[in-house]
């Protein structure tokens, strides 16, 4: 089985960093961030920079969007797609 | 393989910034500060003179040049001009201006970059609220969509030009629920608009010249097409402009820093006392030594931060790593000269005092240095 490093990576920072002190329970990949008020002003600044950063992609006014930003796995896909000249799944 | 030297254009660019601000800037400094009066007059030679239409598109009547070089010219400006609160005007300007040329449809470009360029017209920026300083999510004012118009509702604290601004770009939030960037939207909003009132000029420590004041929206009804960027942007808007602010806002710290250091060192070099000159004591080139290092740390700092922006990358740390360490170097710088220069720096004639004044506020404007090192930290993932 493959495992995704970049997935795990992501999934690590957004609990690790983003959600930590912030008296949220276990995030699943599907849960709603922004529901769940993971990320404020600098959150959000600190994930942009984390996607263009480990995943060499530059994100753009158009990508910031909530639905590209609604949960782990919308985010992922807007950094998959990114890498590969695709769209978000 | 790095070039440490600006180009022979920065340069000369440099001197003769510097000889129109000696020149031209500082006859009523003094009088102007004790009077909190902004000069206008001199709005109008920096003006003439491209101070204000640097970052401009030269389609629009600007000199378009990049940040690196701007932030060399407005160093130069505030090594010359002994007048930091128009030298903050002109950067609030200058921020007003990068707005509009990331986000403006091409309509607001052709209605404004021109006449903010030329002086004509005054911007301001309002993002500051009573309860809403650095955490821009929790801003109160609030915009409704009416379909052909918006209205906005809330108000606003400190903001520099407000008092003279003819355009004032204004955030507000769009609804009370949480939602990805805080559904913060930006609008450019016209003095005299039903609903906007304008505050006094605020009374203050430093900076005196420039004119701050608050601004309260009352169902300030604004046009559909005066919406800056995409509608929801505003957090984005805020932190790239934050960004570029910082770059203009350390420039001119360094260019009062190095105005600063050179009227130390002439002093202690002329200063005799038990026969000898008082820069002989250790104590006094100890804090010399200082100011130079922080000078020409901050300067490599500044003309890093400039080249990341010029390169369309983003520089949140570097521009946080930046202004605080300049700004907390410019206070520090002032109280040392004025120390260094005994009674005579404490006296209103010497005019360390008002730099003193003016630095303190480096130090809050534009992010606490509090604020500062909590994102440098934040982004170091503490």
């Amino acid at each position: 089985m493959q495992v995704d490093t970049k997935l795990i990576k992501l999934t690590e920072f957004i609990k690790k960093d983003l959600a930590r002190g912030k008296s949220i329970g276990d995030l699943t990949e599907t849960d709603d961030l922004v529901e769940a008020e993971v990320m404020d002003s600098l959150g959000i600044m600190k994930l942009i920079l984390f996607l263009e950063e480990n995943f060499q992609i530059k994100i753009s006014d158009d990508d910031l969007t909530l639905e590209n930003f609604t949960s782990i796995e919308t985010i992922y896909s807007l950094a998959e797609s990114k890498m590969t000249g695709g769209s978000p799944k | 393989m790095m070039n440490f030297s600006l180009t022979d254009t920065q340069l000369l660019q440099w001197e003769s910034i510097v000889d129109f601000s000696r020149r031209e800037l500082n006859a009523q400094v003094r009088d102007n500060d004790q009077q909190g009066h902004f000069p206008l007059e001199n709005w109008k030679k920096c003006a003439e003179m491209g101070l204000l239409g640097m970052l401009t598109p030269e389609e629009y009547g600007g000199l378009g040049e990049d940040l690196l070089s701007s932030a060399v010219s407005i160093e130069a400006l505030s090594y010359g001009c002994e007048d930091s609160g128009l030298v903050h005007a002109i950067i609030t300007q200058l921020c007003c201006i990068v707005l509009l040329k990331l986000y403006g449809s091409q309509a607001q470009k052709q209605s404004y970059l021109g006449k903010l360029s030329s002086g004509e017209l005054i911007a301001a920026q309002s993002i500051t609220e009573p309860d809403a300083g650095s955490d821009v999510l929790s801003m109160r004012t609030k915009v409704d969509n009416n379909g052909t118009s918006y209205s906005l509702s809330g108000g606003k604290v400190f903001i520099s030009n407000g008092p003279l601004a003819d355009l004032i770009i204004v955030f507000a939030k769009n609804s009370g629920k949480s939602a990805f960037g805080g559904d913060i939207s930006c609008f450019l909003v016209e003095s005299g608009t039903a609903g906007l009132t304008v505050g006094k000029p605020l009374a203050k420590m430093g900076l005196r010249t420039l004119q701050n004041s608050e601004l309260f929206f009352d169902n300030a009804c604004v046009a559909a097409d005066m919406m800056l960027g995409k509608n929801g942007h505003g957090m984005f808007i805020f932190n790239e402009a934050i960004e570029w602010e910082r770059v203009l806002m350390t420039a001119s710290h360094l260019g009062t820093m190095e105005r600063v250091l050179e009227k130390s060192v002439s002093y202690v070099k002329t200063r005799k006392q038990f026969g000898k000159e008082i820069g002989k004591n250790q104590s006094v080139a100890n804090k010399i030594g200082t100011m130079k290092m922080n000078l020409e740390l901050g300067k490599l700092m500044l003309y890093k931060m400039a080249w990341l922006k010029d390169q369309g990358r983003r520089a949140t740390l570097e521009a946080s790593v930046g202004k605080l360490f300049v700004s907390e170097g410019l206070k520090s710088a002032c109280l040392d000269a004025v120390q260094i220069h005994g009674g005579y720096g404490y006296m209103q004639e010497c005019d360390l005092e008002r730099d003193l004044r003016d630095s303190i506020a480096a130090t809050i404007y534009s992010g606490t240095s509090e604020i500062q090192r909590n994102i440098i930290a934040s982004v170091l993932g503490l």
